[in-house]
Formats: structure tokens, C-alpha cells, sequence
């Protein structure tokens, strides 16, 4: 039977559209929908209204018949990844009072309570609660309807409400009352983004550097190469485009590094060991320093700054410019040993004797190979990026291929470029849109001449004179659930010929040298996900060899870790310096005329056969005034909104 | 109005030497004479210039109290608090002595059509007075349009043609009309209006050219508002035309009439344009249908955005809702807010920084949560139907 359904929510073509009872969701989201905005993931499907059936998206192969039921609308809802449950189990509360109109002493309870998890006031007794009251037998269709959806959405998400309750977070950044602002939200680290654009605004740059500094101690580096989870949360984004957060957070560190000091606690006579010079161990062993700790670094390579160092290319991130951050930590006193690799140049016991308390923060530096296809010309990626970047090898292939959709694939493949490459194609499962690499990435290698051979995987190799790489379709990349679980068109496949594939399929971390009574997961250390200590008292782990991650990641990780081991050994927190003042003045008024200001940066041309910086820094009027488009959402209010009293 | 007359009356006990003997007596005489005075369908209230007023049945209470949009506490509280302090005739930041007076200058300055927006503001709001007072009405059509569906629409149609953007109905809650303008306004029904202040001008802002927003507001309000209830008579109803100044608080009336929601400074959104139009109104004597209060999630909205409150030069838009004669809201401090309007060319920072009224709701709309929208299909649903028990 056909009917008349109105397709609504973050899908890209919303409306009316005659659907027959026999159609799946997923159909419907591809077909007539247009898939999901921005490529964004299904997480709850809803039909019937707001009191209709919910699914999420491993039930997105339901049919509308199989769902309808007596449904009271012929509405199809699509909720994206960024749909918060709490915040949607607040809206039919309020929904019920309010519009329904059925506003009984049970509603407004479970209102209070609901609001209660999304201010962040509540404990699991209040769940238990919500639970037992909205389970049983209710008078009407009203509340028969009311409870399902509940029930649905407290199950299916319970993980996520438990968070509100435990952690006070709220993910997604949609709870007010569990949020500073959407970006401070949304950054692993939690740097006070408004507050040090505030400061940007009135040249403060020094105090706003010193505020970032309270969460990262590299953010000058982070302010060229950090993935920027915030400006994708950015409330300005969501209304017009993001602010810059990146940039204005370069600019500001530049401005402020040269000739940069900072305070610190007198020493405690304490001695903590950091394995690895990379973002977690730098950024732990700049908080313990400044708080009073005698920090030694072993660090295996000759350079510092890990995956910083040799897995970002020198044209995001030349290494003077890791130097420069480096010395701001060095600053606190704390020793850096280079070309001590453990296990080989000092043994793992031994610094955990010689230190009261050891992080190992040695990275992932493993690439993933494909069995069965040694060849010297077939390479990881992360050894290929390491070379270049530590070994000054200046050698590839005329014809590259890489194989990968990520952002180390993306650096394989600009760097294959500057080295000489004549033809560099990178093959992915996924499709352009879906790409984990950046967009920006995606961009600019499209500019600079490279293919991009989007939804093929490989099929062969055949080594001869050259590399005869036999790629097939990739039919899906994820299953419903959005794990990895590709499918493949075994008989549609292409063939390329090249001279070198570079393999970036993930890497893995190399723990062989720790003690065997530190428990490992898939050769990644495990960690309690609040302490972060390992199996072993005294010896903790972060960055990617527990997590694999971006580099903000590892940072945020690297400050908890200094806080968990500050007060395993009996400390008092950590010192970050001196409170910093945010100013509040009048915003500019004409802000919504002011476009995004991206950064200048080198066209195509200029960039291929050198490692020169591509982007350029603002100048300070531009700064200004990509500073003056912040909407200062940490200013705004954070209580809930009124709900009338009955009458 | 007459400042000196206020004081003085407000004040019973100033200058004059009167006993408390003399005070009493007074006011006794002049409560008998009151209620002799007044029908049964009316109540009395306090005003400030006669001690006591009266006013009538208040057919658009039960409407206010319904509505969930309007945030009205407590109850008692509220209805005290009118009865006891009604709203004044001027917003009381016209009674600082110490404002500029400079808003006729402002139009000479700023207007390309200066003299065209003078005549009407004044030719209609001296129709108007005379109208409420009985004087000089135009004649009512004999033949009466007797369906009101139809009529509305007409009303609506006829309205929109002359450039209003914002159009609803409702009843007049006389809590929320200015004191000693009760009389005037004889019948119940009111059609709202709002008459949109271009983007361009408003635009123009911090630097106005060819014209100042509120007064563009009010001009073509004054210029059409008598167009309207002229339709109105030939469709055989009695009507009076209403002004676009304060005395009808349309703020709420407009929420009452599904118009929009209150923003943060306290004006209503509108889906159409914003908070960047000027209301005026028609009094009708028919019983049109009225138009239900609608959620647009303009609260929503302003919570995750508060441009305007961050953006005022005054300080005059407050952050959080505080305890208010019984209501919960933000309070503009009117005082603030006008020292802006007098001295940066009528000030409008709230509306130019504003996205709703500047960028537009459906882009407001795709940024805030998508379940939200279910806000603005309740019509979709039977809600008795969903009350009913199993």
C-alpha cells in the first residue's frame, strides 16, 4: 500500500514523497533522501511523530510496514550522530506538557528528572527512577506511546545517558547546563577557545597563549596540524560558517613564543619517567615540571616530537617550529634523552626503578603490511615518512601508489609528490565524501595532480619490471552499525601499473619492551579509561600505545595522565599558572557580514618538488578580525529553559 | 501626558495640606461615585492619575494563562501586581527628565522621506484619538459579511497586500494594556499587524542611510493601519484602528496570537522577519476565530545564541530570567535601552546582530536539533484523540 510520508530530519532532500509499506529505511534514506547531511552517520530513526516509533541504525533494514504500526503521522524522522538522548528524552517531556497538553503529575516529574541528568545534577538513582516510571500499565494512548519511546531510547543509548550521569558530559555538546561552549566541548582537550579569542581581540596574545597553555603546552604545533574537532562543532558553523579557531590559536602562539616564560612550583623531589618524546609524553612531562617534578624523557629517535616529528610531513610542520614549543617545556627542566631507545639502550626496569612513577607514551610507529607481498617496493607509510622526514631520503618511483583513505595516506601521497613522483594515485575503500582524511587534505592533493581512485580496494599485486596492482570495487565500506566490514565486487576490478605502493592501513604500536605483567589488548596497553594506569602499579600509558588517535587527543590524554600520576604520588593537582581573566565587551554588531578568513597558503604550483610551509600565517588585521566572528558562546546561559507551572 | 499631574496624583499626600481625616473622606466619596458609575461587567483597578479605574471583563486572561510560551508563574501574584500597579501610559523610561529629545531630528537627519513619515505619523494617531473617542467615524457598511472564517482571511489577504508580513488574531488581555486606555479600546478581538522594517535599512546599521528602521516601522504602520479598518467597515463590521505606540503591549498579544515567541530581549520573533518589524493593531467587533499560541523554538534558538544580549552597548539586555511581578523573563531595563536608542541613531544592535531577523528562521531552524521541529507540526496531531484512555 502506498502512502504519503514526510521525510524530515539531517537528511539532504527533506519532504513529501509516496512510499509503498515494503521499503526499508535505508532505502529511503538513499533513494528519496539523498543520504544523510554533511555525511554524517544514522543514529535513530523515528516514524509516527514525536511519540512514534523509534529504531537506530542497526534496524535501519526495518520496512514502514514492519514499524508503523498505528502510527499517528506520516512522518519519517532521520536523527544524525549528533542527536543527544537526553536532550531528545527532555524535548517530549516538555513536548507532552506542553503541546499534548497532558500535563500530569508523572510528566513533571519525569521532566524534573530528565532535566536534572541534562544540568548534570543527577545520580543512577534518578535512572532507576525514570525507569520503574515509565514501565507498567498507563491509562492512555497518550502515555502507552510516551513510555515506548522512552523505554526505546533509554536502552538503545543507555551508554551515552550514563555519561551524562557519571562523566557530567554530554558528547555531543547539545545538554547547556553539561557545556561550556559546543568547541570547548568538543576539543579533547578542552581549551578555552572564547576565552583566549577574547583575548586575541584587545592583542592579548601573551595571556592567550598562556590560557591554551593551561590545557596544551603545544599549541603552536597544534595550531597548524590539529584535526580541529571544535570548528566542526563551531555554533557559528551551524548558523553561517566556523570561526578559525585553528589559525587565531597559530597566530596567537606565534605572537607569543618569542622570549615566552612562565613560572613554576619549587621542586617536590619526586621523579617520574616518560617513555617517548611525542604530544602525550611532551605534554605530561610539561604539566609534572611545572608542578614540581624532575621529569627524564627517553626518547629512541634523534628527534623529538614522535608522530609530530616523523609522521606530519615538513610541509605542515617544519620541525623548528616543534623545537621552538620544546624548549618552552625543556624551560621547566625537563631532560630530554634522545637515541635511548628502551629495551635496547636502558631496560624498562631499570627506569622504573630509578623513577617513582613511569608513562609510557610511545606511539604507534608499526605500519600495517599486506601478507604474502614482501617487496622492496611495496613500503608502509609510516617507515616511508619516517625516512623522509628523518633520513633526508629524496627517492621514490616514477608512478606511486597508496593505498588508504586516511590522513597518514594523505601525507604518503603529498610527500610521493614532492619527492619527484611523476603519477601519484591513492586508492580508498571509501568514497570522495567519506574519506577519514581531512577535507582540506582532500583538496589540496586533488590540486596538486593527484588521483584519487575512490571505492577500490585491492585485489593483487603482481611484481615484475613494474607493480601490477589489480584493484576491485568496494560495494560498502561499513555495515549498519558502522563497523569495518567491507564488501567487494570480486568481478568488477581495474588494473594500474606502478613502480611503489606505500601502505597506510593503520599501524600498531611496538611494546616488546615491556614487562610481561602489563596487560596488552591487540599489542595496544591497556589502561583504566579514568586513571589511565596500566596493570602494573606506577606505570601508566597514553597516546597510541593505548589509543590509537589524533595528536589533540594524545595531548588531552597526556594532561590526565599528569594528573592521575600527580595524585597517585600524593600531590595536590596540577599547577597551570595563575587564573587568567576573560574580558566581556559588546560583540560587533555587523559580525554576520564578516565571512570565514582562511589562511593564505601556497598555490599548487609552488608547492610540488619542495617541502616549503603551505599555509601562511594571518597577518594581525586579518587575526582581528576573524577574532571579532567568535559568537562568545561560553558567555551565554546554561540554565534550563522555564516550564510554566500547572494551573 | 502631563507630568506634574502625575506626581501629584500619584502621591496623594503632596503640597496641598490636607488631614488624614480629609484624605479618607475623599477617596470614600470617590469609590461610591465609582461603583455607582460602573456596570457589572466591569472590575476596578488602580491608576495613577484618578486613584481608581475600571475596566472591563477581561475576555483575553484565559488565553495568557494557557499559554505555555508566556512565562506567568504565579498566577495570584501576577493578577495582584496588575491590579495594584497596571501598566503605565509610557514606558517608564519617557519619564526620565535628563532624555535627549531628539527622535524628530533623527527622521530630518537620516529619512529620505522625512515629511511623507511625519504627516502620516501624525494625521493618523490624531484619526485614531478621535476614533476611540466616537469622533468623526467613517460609516460601517450596512451589509454584513457573516462568514468570520472568510472574513479573517480576507482581513489577511487584504492586510498582506499593503505590506504587513505578520498577521494574527486574538482576544485583548487588558492586564497588559496601559492604564486609562481601557476605555478606548471597546471591543475584544484584536487583529495584530506587523510591518516589516527592511533588511537594507537595518542593514545599514551602525551607519543609517536613507532611513531609521523603527520610524520606517511606524510610518507605514500609521499609513496603513486605517486601510485596513476601512476593508473592514465595507465588510460590514465596526472596528477601530489601533496605534503602533505602547499602550497595547503587543509583545504578548502577539505571542497569544501564534505570531512568534519572545526572543531574548523580550520582543516577539517572528518566523517571517525576525524582531525587525512594528506592530499595529485593529479592534474588531466581530468573533473571529482566533489563532492558537505556537512553539517556533524561537527559545530554544536564543538560548544557544544570545548575540543580542552580548552585543547590547548598554548592558540593557539581562543574561538570565529573573522573578518579575509573578513572571519569570529577561527585563530589558528600559532605562539603559533608551539612553542608547536617544543617543546611536535609535541603537537596533539587538535586531542587526540577530540571526533570526537578519539571516533568516529556516537557517535559525537547521542548526538546532531536528526533533525540535516537531514543535511546528503539532497541528499534524489529534492530541484529544491521544488523551483519550485505552
Amino acid at each position: 500500500m502506498n502512502n504519503r510520508y514526510s521525510i524530515q530530519g539531517d537528511v539532504n532532500n527533506r519532504g513529501s514523497n509516496i512510499l509503498s509499506a515494503d521499503r526499508t529505511f535505508k532505502d529511503i534514506l538513499l533513494k528519496e533522501a539523498g543520504g544523510m547531511i554533511e555525511n554524517r552517520r544514522v543514529k535513530m530513526i523515528q516514524i509516527g511523530g514525536p511519540l512514534g516509533k523509534c529504531i537506530n541504525n542497526e534496524e535501519i533494514n526495518l520496512t514502514i510496514g514492519q514499524l508503523e504500526g498505528d502510527a499517528m503521522t506520516k512522518d519519517i524522522y532521520y536523527f544524525s550522530n549528533l542527536l543527544c538522548p537526553v536532550d531528545y528524552l527532555r524535548f517530549i517531556t516538555r513536548y507532552m506538557i506542553r503541546e499534548v497538553k497532558h500535563d500530569t503529575d508523572r510528566m513533571r516529574k519525569l521532566n524534573e528528572l530528565v532535566e536534572k541528568i541534562a544540568q548534570g545534577q543527577s545520580t543512577v538513582r534518578d535512572l532507576e527512577d525514570i525507569k520503574m516510571m515509565t514501565a507498567g500499565s498507563v491509562d492512555t494512548k497518550a502515555d502507552e506511546l510516551f513510555n515506548q519511546v522512552f523505554n526505546t531510547v533509554m536502552e538503545k543509548y543507555e551508554d551515552e545517558i550514563m555519561e551524562h550521569i557519571d562523566d557530567r558530559k554530554c558528547r555531543n555538546g547539545i545538554c547547556r547546563g553539561l557545556i561550556v561552549s559546543q568547541c570547548i566541548n568538543a576539543c579533547p582537550a578542552g581549551i578555552n577557545i572564547p576565552g583566549y579569542v577574547e583575548l586575541m581581540k584587545r592583542d592579548m596574545h601573551k595571556e592567550a597563549y598562556a590560557l591554551m597553555r593551561q590545557e596544551n603546552p603545544l599549541s603552536f604545533i597544534c595550531g597548524k596540524v590539529c584535526a580541529r574537532p571544535c570548528e566542526d562543532r563551531c555554533r557559528r558553523r551551524e548558523i553561517e560558517s566556523t570561526v578559525g579557531v585553528r589559525a587565531l590559536q597559530r597566530f596567537a602562539a606565534s605572537a607569543a613564543l618569542d622570549g615566552y616564560e612562565e613560572d613554576r612550583l619549587p621542586s617536590n623531589g619526586k621523579s617520574i619517567g616518560i617513555i617517548g618524546a611525542g604530544p602525550g609524553g611532551l605534554t605530561s612531562a610539561y604539566y609534572l615540571a611545572r608542578s614540581g617534578y624532575d621529569v627524564t624523557i627517553y626518547e629512541a629517535e634523534k628527534h623529538v616530537g614522535g608522530m609530530l616529528a616523523f609522521g606530519v610531513p615538513s610541509y605542515r610542520l617544519p620541525y623548528e617550529d616543534i623545537l621552538k614549543e620544546v624548549k618552552t617545556i625543556e624551560a621547566h627542566g625537563v631532560k630530554i634523552l634522545t637515541e635511548t631507545r628502551v629495551g635496547v639502550d636502558i631496560e624498562f626496569d631499570q627506569i622504573r626503578k630509578s623513577h617513582d612513577a613511569v608513562l609510557v607514551a610511545s606511539g604507534c610507529h608499526v605500519g600495517n603490511t599486506l601478507p604474502g607481498y614482501d617487496n622492496p617496493n611495496v613500503e608502509t607509510a609510516a617507515s616511508f615518512l619516517r625516512q623522509v622526514r628523518l633520513e633526508d631520503r629524496k627517492t621514490i618511483g616514477k608512478r606511486v601508489l597508496v593505498v588508504g583513505g586516511g590522513d597518514v595516506s594523505m601525507d604518503a601521497l603529498r610527500t610521493s609528490i614532492r619527492l619527484g613522483a611523476e603519477t601519484a594515485s591513492l586508492v580508498s575503500l571509501e568514497s570522495y565524501e567519506e574519506m577519514p582524511a581531512g577535507m582540506e587534505e582532500r583538496v589540496q592533493a586533488v590540486e596538486e595532480n593527484a588521483e584519487l581512485l575512490n571505492g577500490w580496494g585491492v585485489k593483487d599485486l603482481e611484481f615484475a619490471d613494474e607493480i601490477t596492482v589489480t584493484l576491485k570495487e568496494c560495494t560498502r565500506v561499513f555495515d549498519d552499525s558502522y563497523r569495518f566490514s567491507p564488501h567487494y565486487n570480486e568481478d568488477n576490478t581495474r588494473e594500474i601499473k606502478v613502480d611503489t605502493v606505500i601502505l597506510a592501513i593503520g599501524q600498531k604500536p611496538d611494546l616488546s619492551y615491556l614487562p610481561e605483567d602489563i596487560n596488552k589488548f591487540r599489542g595496544f596497553a591497556s589502561v583504566d579509561k579514568r586513571t589511565y594506569e596500566t596493570s602494573m602499579e606506577g606505570v601508566f600509558a597514553v597516546g597510541d600505545a593505548s589509543k590509537p588517535s589524533i595528536a589533540i587527543e594524545a595531548i588531552a590524554g597526556g594532561k590526565k595522565a599528569a594528573s592521575s600520576m600527580d595524585r597517585y604520588l600524593g600531590g595536590r593537582g596540577l599547577y597551570t599558572g595563575k587564573t587568567i581573566e576573560i574580558p566581556e565587551s559588546p560583540l560587533k554588531i555587523t559580525t554576520w557580514d564578516d565571512p570565514l578568513t582562511l589562511e593564505n597558503h601556497l598555490e599548487a604550483d609552488a608547492r610540488k618538488g619542495n617541502f616549503r610551509e603551505i599555509s601562511h600565517e594571518y597577518t594581525l588585521e586579518e587575526a582581528k578580525l576573524e577574532a571579532s566572528r567568535c559568537m562568545r558562546c561560553d558567555r551565554n546561559s546554561r540554565r534550563p529553559l522555564l516550564l510554566t507551572p500547572r494551573r | 501626558m502631563n507630568e506634574s499631574k502625575t506626581t501629584k496624583a500619584y502621591h496623594l499626600y503632596s503640597e496641598e495640606k490636607e488631614t488624614y481625616g480629609d484624605i479618607v473622606k475623599q477617596w470614600r466619596k470617590m469609590k461610591k461615585g465609582m461603583k455607582d458609575s460602573t456596570g457589572e461587567d466591569r472590575e476596578m483597578r488602580w491608576s495613577y492619575s484618578n486613584g481608581m479605574f475600571r475596566y472591563f471583563d477581561n475576555a483575553g486572561k484565559e488565553i495568557t494563562d494557557n499559554n505555555p510560551y508566556v512565562n506567568i508563574v504565579d498566577l495570584e501574584e501576577f493578577d495582584l501586581s496588575i491590579l495594584n500597579h497596571p501598566m503605565p501610559v509610557d514606558p517608564p523610561a519617557f519619564n526620565n527628565k535628563n532624555r535627549l529629545n531628539f527622535f524628530g531630528s533623527l527622521m530630518d537627519e537620516y529619512s529620505d522621506n522625512a515629511e511623507w513619515q511625519k504627516k502620516h505619523l501624525t494625521e493618523s494617531f490624531e484619526r485614531i484619538m478621535k476614533e476611540a473617542k466616537g469622533k468623526d467615524l467613517p460609516p460601517v457598511a450596512e451589509k454584513k459579511e457573516t462568514d468570520l472564517v472568510k472574513l479573517k482571511s480576507e482581513i489577511i489577504d487584504y492586510a498582506k497586500s499593503l505590506g504587513f508580513v505578520s498577521i494574527g488574531v486574538t482576544k485583548i488581555d487588558r492586564r497588559f494594556v496601559s492604564v486609562e486606555v481601557d476605555d478606548d479600546l471597546i471591543y475584544d478581538t484584536m487583529i495584530i499587524m506587523g510591518y516589516e522594517m527592511p533588511y537594507d535599512v537595518v542593514h545599514n546599521y551602525p551607519n543609517p542611510k536613507h532611513d531609521t528602521p523603527a520610524y520606517y516601522g511606524y510610518s507605514h504602520c500609521a499609513r496603513y493601519v486605517h486601510d485596513v479598518a476601512d476593508f473592514i467597515r465595507a465588510k460590514g463590521h465596526d472596528c477601530r484602528a489601533r496605534s503602533w505606540e505602547g499602550f497595547i503591549k503587543y509583545s504578548v498579544h502577539a505571542v497569544n496570537a501564534g505570531m512568534g515567541n519572545f526572543s531574548t530581549f523580550g520582543i516577539c520573533h517572528t518566523p517571517e522577519v525576525g524582531t525587525r518589524l512594528k506592530y499595529c493593531s485593529v479592534i474588531i467587533d466581530a468573533e473571529l476565530p482566533l489563532d492558537k499560541p505556537k512553539d517556533f523554538n524561537i527559545e530554544e534558538f536564543c538560548a544557544r545564541c544570545r548575540m543580542c544580549q552580548k552585543s547590547c552597548p548598554s548592558g540593557a539586555i539581562p543574561k538570565e530570567e529573573h522573578r518579575y511581578r509573578g513572571t519569570m523573563k529577561r527585563t530589558t531595563n528600559h532605562i539603559k535601552c533608551f539612553d542608547s536608542m536617544a543617543s546611536m541613531h535609535e541603537c537596533v544592535r539587538c535586531i542587526r546582530v540577530c540571526p533570526i531577523s537578519m539571516i533568516g528562521y529556516e537557517n535559525a531552524m537547521d542548526s538546532l536539533p531536528q526533533y525540535y521541529m516537531y514543535n511546528l507540526e503539532t497541528e499534524n496531531y489529534d492530541m484529544e484523540e491521544l488523551k483519550k484512555g485505552r
